[in-house]
């Protein structure tokens, strides 16, 4: 049998999720050594660039399934926009990011065709000729499950996010993109997306956040970390730290970098009183633009950065937030974060 | 209005154990809990009520499942149900779903029905979509917050990796909230003696017209649990074949390229104007003027 293997791609602020990557890779996985195909099902309002994305992430043909009222999700638009186009596939076996989004309409889809659907999974594969298998995570990650269908089943697979990694795109492949335009009468959807809203920097994880400011023992005191605090908000940054500034209790442990704690890759990584220790400097190896400050000279950490700063913190902070203070109120708030660096090439893979 | 609340009993992940060999779980040290993200539900639910509203609390389980219904009548539920098929041992989240439309059809419709968005047991996540399409209404997932606007409800939705998403949805509705959206109020103890005595009702499959027949919903052939296996993040190893010193060099630097930056020094105004004239010239702030 050569399986036919469909994909649905997710689609946020005009970028893919790397959710919907993670699925090609699986996807991909399923079907070597079995001359089969993948199949991307991209559904969405202008986001026919993005089929070249997926192509070179494994993607055999994207059907980009193309409309206004899909430009935001909206899971009536979306079981009326695919369910005929995935009935037309055939697909042999569906797989699709377990996110907020798929599971408002796969189980209605999985409901009128009595396909079995697997949510949660970390793994999905074909056995032998065609036994369709799936481990899934249960009892919030306590147990993992095992589950195997009959030869041929048709089944959905929704992944969990960030467990397989996206791999790196191979430049230069190529997929047959078709288009598909659904009649839709978006007044027949109940339920609708209005806006999309970033994510807090002060909350966000540390592994999804764009700009980060790090403290590390120089710091000092609980107090000098407040400092930084209000230097992160400032630049629009989330706070991090070394692993001695959260065992002395100045950072919850949940928002210290490195080999034991978050592995980060931001666009921005500005590090306080950091020396620079091998365990810490293993979980920031992904930032794009590091500046270092810190009274050693020789510390490891100047020498990982793009500007190295030789001096006290205690001193330079201050007086930095009052010169951005001083920026901010003579022009706008700081520059938005997507046209700060040219795109980094999905550096979540090693994650 | 009318709201309806569904509600589930599973064991707390935490009492979950998991034999490293065989993969079989110890059934007798489970502790059993309310799931977290129904109670968040029960509380909004609680929470919307206004004086002529009511709040029905359903649950899909054997007679144990009586306790948390005996606790949604304590905290402040009107009416509870049960709805079981005298023995069964489990239900997939189909069955689940089936039998709460059914019980919510053949009973009273409400005008919206609130559920966790997932369980800490399978935590299939499936439940609250397949509600809605058995009963052809619409649903939202992922739910952090809501308010009721006429016949809408407007929603915040959590999305991956921080973001959130705002929307509406018509009602009669299905809204799955997250376990965070609100924390279940403390009954009283007046309340709950007089919930430990409350008669809960039960309805079995012929109650709701369903068979046996209508519960096979296609399943796998062959299911095994085991201990759960995380796939193993890679970290730097230093190159073997180098020398001791060099390896400890690796060791020291984490296998992370030193950058040829630049390292200044100056008074602490020059070292911030430093910063900033970096930070401008990478687009990170706005530059005066």
């Amino acid at each position: 049998m050569a399986p036919h293997v469909l994909v649905i791609a997710e689609v946020e602020q005009d970028r893919l999720m790397p959710a919907t990557l993670e699925c090609l890779a699986e996807a991909r996985d399923m079907v070597s050594g079995r001359d089969g195909t993948v199949q991307v099902v991209l559904p969405g309002f202008g986001v026919t660039a993005l089929a070249e994305t997926l192509a070179e992430h494994g993607a055999d043909r994207v059907t980009v399934v193309e409309h206004a009222a899909l430009e935001r999700f909206s899971a009536d638009g979306w079981l009326q926009a695919l369910e005929p186009v995935l009935r037309d596939v055939r697909p042999a076996l569906i797989l699709a990011p377990d996110s907020g989004y798929g599971r408002a309409w796969l189980p209605r889809l999985s409901a009128r065709w009595r396909m079995p659907l697997v949510t949660n999974c970390s793994r999905a594969k074909v056995i032998e000729d065609g036994y369709p298998e799936a481990y899934r995570f249960s009892h919030d990650g306590r147990l993992h499950e095992r589950l195997i269908w009959a030869r041929g089943v048709r089944v959905g697979f929704m992944m969990a996010p960030d467990v397989r990694g996206v791999p790196a795109p191979k430049r230069g492949r190529q997929a047959v993109i078709e288009m598909v335009r659904p009649m839709l009468d978006p007044a027949t959807f109940r339920d609708r997306t209005l806006r999309t809203l970033p994510p807090d920097p002060r909350t966000v994880d540390l592994v999804d956040a764009e700009r980060i400011v790090s403290g590390g023992l120089g710091v000092g005191s609980a107090d000098g970390m407040n400092l930084l605090r209000t230097l992160a908000e400032t630049l629009g940054a989330t706070l991090g730290g070394t692993r001695v500034a959260a065992d002395r209790g100045w950072l919850p442990s949940d928002r210290f970098i490195g080999t034991t704690g978050k592995i980060v890759a931001p666009k921005l990584y500005i590090a306080f009183g950091v020396s620079g220790a091998g365990q810490h400097l293993a979980g920031i190896g992904g930032s794009q633009v590091v500046i270092a400050v810190n009274t050693d000279g020789t510390a490891p950490m100047l020498k990982m950065a793009d500007l190295g700063v030789v001096g006290d913190l205690h001193a330079i902070v201050p007086i930095l937030l009052k010169k951005l203070e001083a920026l901010a109120q003579g022009s706008a708030a700081p520059a938005a974060l997507a046209d700060a660096v040219p795109e980094r090439e999905l550096a979540v893979a090693g994650r | 209005m009318h709201i309806a609340v569904c509600l589930s009993r599973l064991p707390d992940p935490n009492t979950v154990e998991v034999d490293p060999l065989t993969g079989a779980v110890d059934a007798s040290r489970m502790l059993y809990i309310l799931n977290p993200a129904d109670a968040a539900a029960l509380e909004r639910a609680l929470q919307l009520r206004a004086p002529e509203d009511r709040v029905t609390a359903l649950t899909v389980g054997p007679a144990e499942a009586d306790s948390i219904l005996r606790d949604a009548l304590a905290v402040g539920a009107d009416d509870v149900l049960r709805v079981w098929e005298e023995g069964r041992t489990s239900t997939r989240p189909a069955v689940t779903a089936l039998l709460l439309a059914t019980a919510l059809r053949t009973t009273e419709l409400p005008d919206m029905l609130l559920c966790g968005t997932r369980s800490l047991a399978t935590g299939s996540g499936k439940v609250p979509a397949l509600i809605a399409e058995y009963l052809d209404w619409p649903v939202v997932t992922d739910i952090v917050d809501f308010t009721l606007q006429g016949s809408m409800v407007r929603f915040l939705r959590r999305l991956a990796k921080g973001a959130r998403s705002e929307g509406e949805v018509m009602l009669p509705a299905v809204l799955a909230v997250e376990a965070g959206a609100a924390a279940l109020r403390y009954a009283g103890l007046p309340d709950l003696m007089k919930a430990k005595r409350a008669a809960i009702p039960v309805q079995d499959l012929s109650e709701l017209g369903l068979s046996p027949v209508d519960l096979n919903f296609p399943a796998p052939t062959a299911q095994a649990t085991m201990p759960p296996y995380r796939r193993p993040r890679e970290i730097f190893v230093p190159e073997a074949s180098l020398p001791p010193h060099e390896r400890v060099l690796q060791v020291m630097s984490a296998g992370i390229a030193q950058k040829s930056g630049r390292i200044v020094s100056g008074s602490p105004e020059q070292a911030a104007d430093q910063i900033i004239a970096f930070l401008a010239d990478r687009g990170f702030v706005d530059r005066a003027g």
